[in-house]
């Protein structure tokens, strides 16, 4: 019997290739460590963290550490808040950007450069903290989770990116829709949305992250810990312990028993990474798209 | 064109009546505030006294934890029955806590009461000089506790100087000077014993180091022990092993070119050279952990735990948590507390100048400022501090008996710890439902602590020269020569030009407002 090896390439490693595979290997392997590091510890009882904090592998699974992270009060609602202010502000935000764009693509808008100009001000120019806090604070936003969607709602660059991807469609498929009487509106939301796709899951993408990345605007606006969003209470799981023995001077050794340890540290970690790890993967694409678009258009 | 310029005189408009409105709104606001404090202040005579409803004191304080638990609930509780108050207490994020008091500050809108950091924090220079804060002397007269049991040097601190008056109630931490926490186990291993007293001689100490790292006091068959751990400071440069055994003791009268001078900026003593030798020594003979050069507090206690290292310097009243890790670990592992003694045979060290950590400042616009140092007062007062060192009954401890029994599940008391504290009182240290035996070997520990310190008259004041551009980046360069001299990569001689380079480049006016500082509180 014959047997022939039909499409068979024999292809030559070449020593190129092996250098760098290797190299990419152990880059990749130096980019997973901390992270199957404090996986790991976070498994891990404390004593057992104590004898090999550097651990790949668990030697006996403790789920201490996630047992009282779970059971703290703030994380249910931290995390409660993050997704409604990440939810909320990137429907705004989304909503915003598209009727911004839109019009702003149309050469004949009368004040168009005047309005584009302003908002490229906001990309050079801030108002500053302190002008920033007043403004909230006389606004009425204090203490509340709109102080942490609208300072964030609207970004020059996004809609760059935006008025850059609608600028790029082909003006004949507006034209055909308005000989067939469409008026702008309709244009917008039958023709140009639905072409928008892929900006729009980019810049969904852009927003989200922001939002559930941010923490320094809860340090600010927020008083209460039912208002806290994910990311502040992960920083006074990490930093809290860090702080108070930076700041106790003489009494350091007094303020640290209270630090939350290494373990519960680690999987506070885990807990706020999970959600956006699982997301990441599948709008990769459009992430790298976004930043392409940014910067060959932008 | 036309069309241009209506567009621009319309922005130009718009700009003018949005400043014109802001404008308006500040004009209201200080308006109102003035209002209200005149309004205030006619209450404060009478006002309070005429009717009983409980006053309420809004505080801003950092406490770490920002909700509190049943235990500080309880206390708050006990507080607010006993003062006729309700107290309610802003916690912003303990990471944030500079910020968030910048900009409470610029608000207008302020606590009653405001925790600050240190007296040297610029939040707390802005509110001296925005007047946000008042001075509390007069009341001062009319609350006996707090007089009685804070140290004077806190005062003085807290003393503003422009016009010599106090701004502000410390947090008194109690000053010690800490020594080090040994592995009893593996002293028995070397045949080594602390004498009764704790009292070991700098070349003991020594010998103690070299041996744990070298006879195998872990008996595991590998040499992997070393005989201490440090940890790095603020400026990430290592804290030498021994200081005040040398005659480091802060800033102290001199016969020099200045009347105050610390040993680090001497240039005719080798107090401090002497002091980094020893640690330099220590570091290339391979009995100080190499991880000490970039570990925290927090790694080197771990390191401690972990069997590393034999020893660390430390606080006397962590006893039971160092056993109970140790313990987990190791249940043979016994600890030993030993102070090492200076080369006059004394036991001395320095403990931190202020004698506070944080303070609590009353806000111009608080309403009764009297009731807010009574609520104060009454903490220190015998009754309140005991609520305060041991909480309450039926939520911390139960009497059974006529003997408090302390509960199993007991929670941190954040507040009460951060609140207020006797100066000098080491018992606050050792927690209330301590088994006696364990609070014996803490009490005389800590008492030698408190014992054994000495003031460095610097109160932890911060010259200004320490802000000038040439000063902040040279104390970049000597902390990295430092450095290389604790780690051998420099001869210790190398110190003199590092500080020769320091007086050059700020270190001289650093030196002479700090003693300008020093006289005045004389």
């Amino acid at each position: 019997m014959n047997i022939k090896l039909k499409n068979t390439k024999i292809t030559k490693i070449t020593t190129f290739e092996v250098i760098n595979y290797s190299f990419m290997i152990l880059v990749s392997i130096i980019m997973l460590y901390p992270f199957v590091n404090v996986f790991a510890v976070s498994l891990s009882s404390f004593s057992e963290y104590i004898k090999n904090p550097l651990m790949i592998i668990p030697k006996k699974i403790d789920l201490i550490a996630y047992k009282q992270i779970l059971e703290h009060p703030t994380l249910w609602s931290s995390y409660k808040n993050t997704i409604i202010v990440s939810v909320i502000g990137t429907i705004l935000a989304l909503i915003l950007y598209i009727l911004t764009a839109y019009p702003l693509t149309k050469l004949h808008l009368k004040g168009r450069k005047l309005i584009l100009l302003l908002v490229l001000f906001t990309m050079l120019f801030d108002g500053g903290l302190i002008p920033n806090y007043l403004l909230i604070r006389y606004l009425g936003l204090y203490d509340s989770l709109l102080a942490l969607i609208l300072p964030m709602v609207f970004s020059a660059f996004n809609l760059f990116i935006f008025i850059n991807y609608i600028d790029g469609l082909p003006s004949s498929l507006e034209e055909s829709a308005k000989i067939d009487g469409a008026s702008y509106f309709q244009i917008l939301v039958s023709i140009i949305v639905p072409l928008c796709k892929p900006i729009i899951a980019t810049i969904t993408l852009f927003q989200v992250v922001a939002y559930w990345n941010n923490f320094f605007l809860s340090v600010i606006y927020i008083k209460s810990v039912d208002k806290w969003p994910l990311m502040l209470f992960l920083r006074e799981i990490i930093m809290g312990a860090r702080m108070s023995e930076i700041s106790a001077a003489g009494n350091v050794a007094e303020i640290a028993q209270n630090a939350p340890t290494e373990i519960l540290q680690y999987a506070t970690l885990m807990i706020v990474m999970l959600p956006i790890m699982l997301v990441y993967p599948f709008l990769q694409t459009y992430f790298v798209k976004g930043i392409t678009l940014g910067a060959v258009k932008g | 064109m036309n069309r241009k310029i209506l567009v621009l005189m319309m922005s130009l408009v718009l700009l003018v009546s949005a400043t014109a409105c802001s404008n308006n709104n500040k004009k209201t606001s200080s308006t109102d505030s003035t209002k209200e404090q005149s309004s205030s202040s006619v209450e404060n005579g009478q006002g309070d006294k005429k009717s009983n409803e409980p006053i309420t004191i809004k505080m801003m304080a950092n406490l770490y934890e920002a909700e509190l638990k049943e235990p500080d609930i309880a206390f708050l509780n006990a507080i607010e029955e006993k003062t006729n108050t309700k107290i309610e207490i802003e916690i912003p994020p303990s990471s944030g806590y500079a910020e968030k008091l910048q900009l409470m500050l610029v608000s207008g809108e302020y606590p009653d009461v405001i925790m600050f950091q240190t007296q040297d924090s610029d939040s707390y220079k802005n509110a001296l000089e925005g007047e946000v804060i008042i001075p509390l002397d007069e009341y001062l007269e009319k609350t006996p506790n707090l007089m009685k049991y804070t140290y004077d040097a806190s005062w003085k601190a807290l003393k503003s100087n422009t016009d010599g008056k106090i701004y502000g109630v410390p947090r008194t931490s109690v000053t010690r000077a800490d020594g080090f926490w040994l592995r009893k186990d593996w002293l028995d291993k070397i045949g080594i014993s602390i004498p009764e007293n704790g009292e070991i001689t700098i070349d003991e100490f020594t010998e103690i180091m070299r041996r744990f790292t070298t006879d195998d006091p872990d008996g595991n068959g590998i040499n992997d022990t070393f005989g201490i751990g440090v940890f790095v400071d603020p400026e990430k440069v290592m804290y030498p092993v021994l200081t005040s055994q040398f005659g480091d003791l802060g800033w102290q009268k001199s016969s020099g070119e200045f009347d105050y001078i610390i040993s680090q900026y001497n240039k005719n003593t080798e107090v401090y050279k002497k002091v980094l030798s020893y640690t330099r020594q220590l570091y290339i003979d391979g009995i100080l952990n190499p991880d000490s050069a970039v570990s925290d507090i927090q790694a080197t206690r771990e390191n401690f735990w972990r069997g590393t290292t034999g020893s660390m310097w430390g606080f006397g009243g962590d006893y039971n948590q160092h056993m109970e890790e140790l313990g987990k670990l190791n249940p043979d592992a016994r600890i030993v507390y030993a102070f090492v003694e200076n080369e006059n045979g004394e036991v001395k060290g320095t403990g931190y100048g202020t004698g506070m950590w944080q303070f609590w400042s009353i806000a111009a616009t608080c309403k009764y400022p009297d009731r807010v140092m009574e609520v104060m007062d009454y903490a220190l007062s015998d009754e309140g501090y005991d609520m305060l060192y041991a909480g309450v009954e039926g939520t911390d401890y139960d009497v059974v008996n006529g003997k408090r029994v302390y509960r199993d599940d007991l929670k941190n008391a954040t507040f009460r710890g951060l609140f207020l504290r006797r100066a000098g009182d080491a018992n606050f240290f050792i927690k209330p439902h301590l088994p006696q035996e364990q609070k014996d070997i803490i009490l005389p520990i800590l008492e030698k602590s408190v014992a054994s310190v000495v003031r460095s008259e610097d109160m932890g004041y911060v010259p200004q020269a320490s802000k000038e551009p040439t000063y902040m980046d040279y104390m970049a360069t000597m902390a990295q020569g430092r450095a290389k001299i604790l780690l051998g990569e420099l001869e210790v001689d190398a110190y003199d030009d590092l500080l020769e380079g320091w007086y050059k480049n700020g270190g001289q006016k650093y030196v002479e407002e700090m003693n300008e500082y020093i006289l005045k509180q004389k």
